[in-house]
């Protein structure tokens, strides 16, 4: 691993049953960048940062992290997953839910919402939801759950930010909020990951994307990444697009 | 018939040692029960506790035939099952409830297997079936208060891992929290919780005490700590008036219990569907807005 780098996957193959996620993907992950995994439905984006994150065990391929992780470097990832994986009917307030994201930096012994309710404030006001701390999560719409769930990934600081399509179902100034706040933590040092659809996020923020499906089609910057090329592999359809015979760096 | 004063009528069960016992094991039980319950209901695990229930008969019986403690019968039965179903739902191929049916059924059968070749069959399968509060002895409401403090210390030393699996298993395992140990932790707190509702309800109706007054506190409670507190109450309260219902109305005492908290649940239920519309009306009146008004907010600091 070179300086800098805080994780590196080599060769990393998983699969669901006989169902192939990842064949043979490689990537290292850095300090102060954002990298963007975009790919279609069950193109196995999701299954790489679970892999990242350490919720799923890859089949094949090493995952090594840096030493500047500590000897639990895991603790260092915040995972922060679709929103739909939440039961959002359960009862909580925001600041509930905010606040879990903090059970590991507070001893058990002291009343969490005397210790950290000022951290969980702050989180929210980064994503503009400190009005709603005592509103019910049963009421809050989509793009308010999903600012909840980084406010709770923001509470407890860490190096890398894993984000499972942070831009689902969101409007166009939660969008922007999203990308200020992903602009903010690289800024910080921190490394974002994300699984995406939106193409035009990730470009935006990303320094790196990997484009995927199952194995890796494209990885880099943006601009050469993200070809209609690339993106007509990966998505296996390009009756939609327009092919101007861009220089594409394609893997297939 | 009773002429007393309501004081009086209050008081007159309070004057009988038994009674004492009564209401104060019940009130334990409901406190007990309450709490775990509510995780049983949030989890939505109400098979398991009726399965785990069940499961715990063979332990009694087998206590029984020994002439030792059914506490303690129950307790081991609970723990190898619990054990049982941990193993079972490792396979890839069963599901959790899968496993569950396979070892509450065969666990269930065996106590009947065991009681029916004693000579008071129907006698012993009643009294453990429906239990038998007004035998609860002096040991036993010790046992129970025991075994209540155990229970609802662990909860309040593992609170934060136990809400963690209840609301977000996914959050659990990023911070670490292990959950097949967690997941462990709690259906042991579960047996408990069932055993030391054995002798005041009976095995059959031990589910009622579970999940009754939770899901009448999750109708109105939208936190956690409210829930909590609410269903807890209901289960004291259920317990208290069906043991006066038992008293002055000779209905059998388990029954009783459950039947005052199914009353409570429905008329809380009526008034929450009533509400309901209410609440619409006035949730879309000061809709939550979609974007933070204040549009941008400040980078993060």
């Amino acid at each position: 691993m070179s300086t800098g780098d805080l994780v590196a996957l080599t060769d990393i193959s998983a699969s669901y049953d006989d169902r192939v996620a990842l064949d043979h993907v490689s990537l290292t992950l850095r300090a102060g960048e954002v990298v963007s995994f975009v790919g279609p439905n069950g193109a196995g984006k999701s299954t790489l940062l679970k892999i990242i994150a350490g919720h799923v065990r890859p089949d094949r391929g090493t995952i090594t992290f840096d030493r500047s992780l500590g000897s639990h470097p895991r603790q260092e990832i915040n995972y922060v997953p679709q929103r739909d994986k939440l039961d959002w009917s359960l009862p909580a307030s925001v600041l509930d839910l905010v606040l879990m994201g903090a059970y590991r930096e507070t001893s058990r012994w002291r009343p969490l919402r005397r210790e950290s309710s000022n951290d969980a404030l702050r989180a929210l006001d980064v994503v503009g939801m400190r009005h709603h701390a005592d509103t019910q999560i049963g009421r809050l719409s989509g793009g308010q759950q999903q600012r909840v769930i980084l406010a709770r990934a923001l509470i407890r600081p860490a190096a890398i930010y894993l984000l499972d399509e942070p831009f689902t179902g969101v409007d166009a100034p939660t969008e922007a909020l999203f990308e200020q706040v992903i602009h903010s933590l690289r800024e910080d040092g921190k490394c974002v990951v994300m699984a995406t659809h939106n193409l035009d996020c990730a470009r935006d923020v990303s320094d790196r994307v990997l484009v995927l499906n199952r194995r890796t089609v494209a990885l880099g910057p943006p601009a050469e990444a993200l070809t209609p090329v690339t993106i007509a592999v990966a998505f296996g359809d390009i009756s939609h697009l327009h092919i101007h015979g861009e220089d594409a760096h394609v893997h297939v | 018939m009773y002429s007393l004063s309501i004081v009086g009528w209050i008081t007159e069960p309070w004057q009988l040692v038994f009674m004492q016992h009564a209401f104060l094991a019940i009130m334990i039980v409901g406190l007990v029960c309450g709490v775990v319950g509510a995780f049983v209901v949030l989890r939505g695990m109400a098979f398991v506790g009726d399965a785990f229930a069940h499961a715990v008969f063979p332990g009694i019986v087998i206590a029984f035939l020994l002439g030792s403690s059914i506490f303690i019968g129950a307790l081991v039965a609970a723990a190898v099952v619990s054990l049982g179903i941990g193993i079972l739902s490792q396979s890839e191929r069963l599901h959790e409830d899968t496993a569950i049916g396979v070892m509450f059924a065969g666990a269930f059968a065996l106590g009947i297997a065991l009681i029916s070749s004693t000579r008071s069959y129907s006698r012993d399968l009643t009294s453990f079936q429906l239990g038998n509060i007004l035998g609860v002895s002096q040991t036993d409401l010790l046992l129970t208060a025991a075994i209540a403090v155990v229970v609802l210390t662990v909860l309040l030393i593992f609170r934060r891992e136990i809400v963690l699996i209840t609301f977000d298993r996914t959050l659990a395992t990023s911070l670490g929290v292990h959950l097949w140990r967690y997941d462990q932790l709690f259906l042991i707190l579960l047996a408990l919780a069932i055993v030391t509702a054995l002798q005041t309800v009976g095995n059959i109706l031990v589910l009622a005490m579970l999940i009754t007054p939770a899901a009448t506190a999750r109708l109105v409670a939208d936190r956690l700590p409210p829930m909590l507190v609410l269903s807890a109450g209901i289960g004291v309260v259920s317990g208290i008036c069906g043991l006066y219902i038992s008293y002055y109305w000779n209905v059998a005492s388990g029954a009783a219990i459950v039947l005052v908290a199914t009353a409570i649940f429905f008329v809380v239920w009526t008034f929450a569907q009533a509400r309901e519309p209410l609440r619409r009306w006035r949730g879309a009146s000061e809709a939550l807005p979609e974007v933070a008004d204040s549009a941008m907010p400040k980078a993060q600091q």
